[in-house]
C-alpha cells in the first residue's frame, strides 16, 4: 500500500505521544502478515522520513476460522488451503493489524539516571 | 547546543539519554476508520444504501452504474461519488442519465477515502431513503484498505481481466460482500473460465455472492437490480 502515508500517520501518533518530535526517538509497530502493509517498506519509509527513528517491529502472524475443521489454523497467505483439512471455508481472525503498540521518548532533562 | 535535541545543554554524555517507552494500541489507519464510521452513522440515520464500487480499471464500473441509474431513475433518491485521477468524463456520463454526480479528482491518489467522501456530500440532493454509489479510483489494490462507511463492496472482475485475479489480490475481494463478473457477452470470444473465477474468488472469500452480467447486453443486469432491492 502507500508506506509512505501510513508513515507519516505513524509519525504523527507517536509525536503526539512524546509531546513533541524531538523528544521521539523510537517507535514499536505491530504488522500483520495479511494486512495491506509490507514491513520492510514501512521500516524503510520511516527510517527515510525520520533519520535516527529506532524502528521495532512485531509480526503478526495470519490466522483463520476453518468452518469444516471447527479450529483456528495458521495461514501464511489468503487463498491458501487450511493446513488441516486442505480445504477453503477459511475467515481470517488474526494477521491484519496495522497498530503503534510503543513510543520511546526521551526523558524530562535532569532525571536521575 | 545539544546536536541530538537541539535544546540549549550540552551535548549528553556517551553513557546516552535516557528513554521511556510508552505503550499503547493505536490503529494506523484510525483517522480513516474513525470518519468512515462517522460516515456510516449519518447515512444509517438517513436510510441512504451507500455502495463502494471497486475494481481494475476498464472492469466496466461506470457503464454498469449508468445503465443501473437508467433501470432506478424516478423510484427513489439517487446520486453518486466518481473518483479518477484526472477529468470528470465519468461524471459527466452519470448526469447524462440525470442523475446528480460530484467528481472527486485525487491527482496522485490511488484511492478515495472517508474524508473524501464525507466532503463531497453537502453537494449532493436529499438521498434520504435512496441509493448513493460511490465509484472508487480503478485500482485492485490500494481501495481495499480503506473503508468509506459504505454499507456493500461491489468489485467488478471483468472478463477479459483473467481468472486468477482473485488471487493475486485478494485483499480486495476478500473484503467485498458482492463480485460482479463483468463483460459476460464476451465468453464465447474468449479462452476464459467463470468457473475457475468464481472457485478462485470463492477460495478468498468464501462468503463472497457472485454475478454475472453483461451491462452491454443486458443479460444478468435482472439479477444485479435484485440484488440490490434485496440488500436495500
Amino acid at each position: 500500500m502507500h508506506e509512505l502515508s501510513l508513515a507519516q500517520e505513524v509519525l504523527r501518533i507517536a509525536d503526539a505521544v512524546a509531546g513533541d518530535p524531538t523528544r521521539l526517538r523510537g517507535v514499536v509497530l505491530r504488522v500483520g502478515a495479511l494486512g495491506c502493509a509490507s514491513p520492510e517498506a514501512l521500516r524503510f519509509a520511516l527510517e527515510a522520513g525520520r533519520p535516527g527513528l529506532r524502528v521495532a517491529m512485531e509480526l503478526e502472524a495470519g490466522a483463520a476460522r476453518c468452518a469444516d475443521c471447527a479450529r483456528v489454523v495458521p495461514l501464511g497467505q489468503r487463498g491458501e488451503p487450511c493446513p488441516g483439512c486442505g480445504g477453503f471455508a477459511l475467515t481470517v481472525c488474526a494477521g491484519e493489524a496495522l497498530r503503534v503498540i510503543g513510543v520511546e521518548v526521551l526523558e524530562e532533562d535532569g532525571a536521575a539516571g | 547546543m545539544c546536536a541530538t535535541c537541539g535544546c540549549g545543554q550540552p551535548d549528553a554524555p556517551p553513557g546516552g539519554l535516557r528513554t521511556r517507552m510508552v505503550a499503547l494500541e493505536r490503529d494506523v489507519l484510525g483517522r480513516n476508520d474513525a470518519i468512515a464510521a462517522q460516515n456510516r452513522t449519518v447515512f444509517d440515520l438517513d436510510r441512504t444504501f451507500v455502495v463502494n464500487l471497486v475494481s481494475g480499471p476498464g472492469a466496466g464500473k461506470t457503464t454498469l452504474l449508468c445503465r443501473t441509474l437508467e433501470a432506478l431513475r424516478g423510484k427513489l433518491p439517487l446520486g453518486v461519488i466518481e473518483g479518477d485521477q484526472q477529468t470528470s468524463l465519468d461524471a459527466e456520463r452519470v448526469r447524462a442519465t440525470g442523475v446528480p454526480a460530484v467528481q472527486i479528482n485525487t491527482g496522485r491518489g490511488c484511492h478515495l477515502d472517508a474524508a473524501q467522501v464525507a466532503a463531497a456530500l453537502p453537494a449532493l440532493p436529499d438521498l434520504r431513503g435512496g441509493l448513493l454509489f460511490v465509484e472508487n479510483v480503478g485500482n485492485l489494490v490500494c481501495p481495499a484498505g480503506f473503508d468509506l462507511g459504505e454499507r456493500a463492496r461491489v468489485v467488478l472482475l471483468s472478463t477479459t481481466e483473467g481468472e486468477d485475479k482473485p488471487l493475486k489480490y485478494p485483499d480486495i475481494f476478500a473484503g467485498s460482500q458482492l463480485m460482479l463478473l463483468t463483460k459476460s457477452d464476451l465468453i464465447p470470444h474468449l479462452d476464459f473460465d467463470p468457473e475457475r473465477c468464481m472457485a478462485l474468488a470463492r477460495r478468498v472469500n468464501p462468503s463472497l455472492e457472485i454475478l454475472s452480467l453483461s451491462a452491454r447486453s443486458g443479460e444478468g443486469f435482472g439479477a444485479w437490480l435484485d440484488w440490490l432491492a434485496r440488500a436495500r
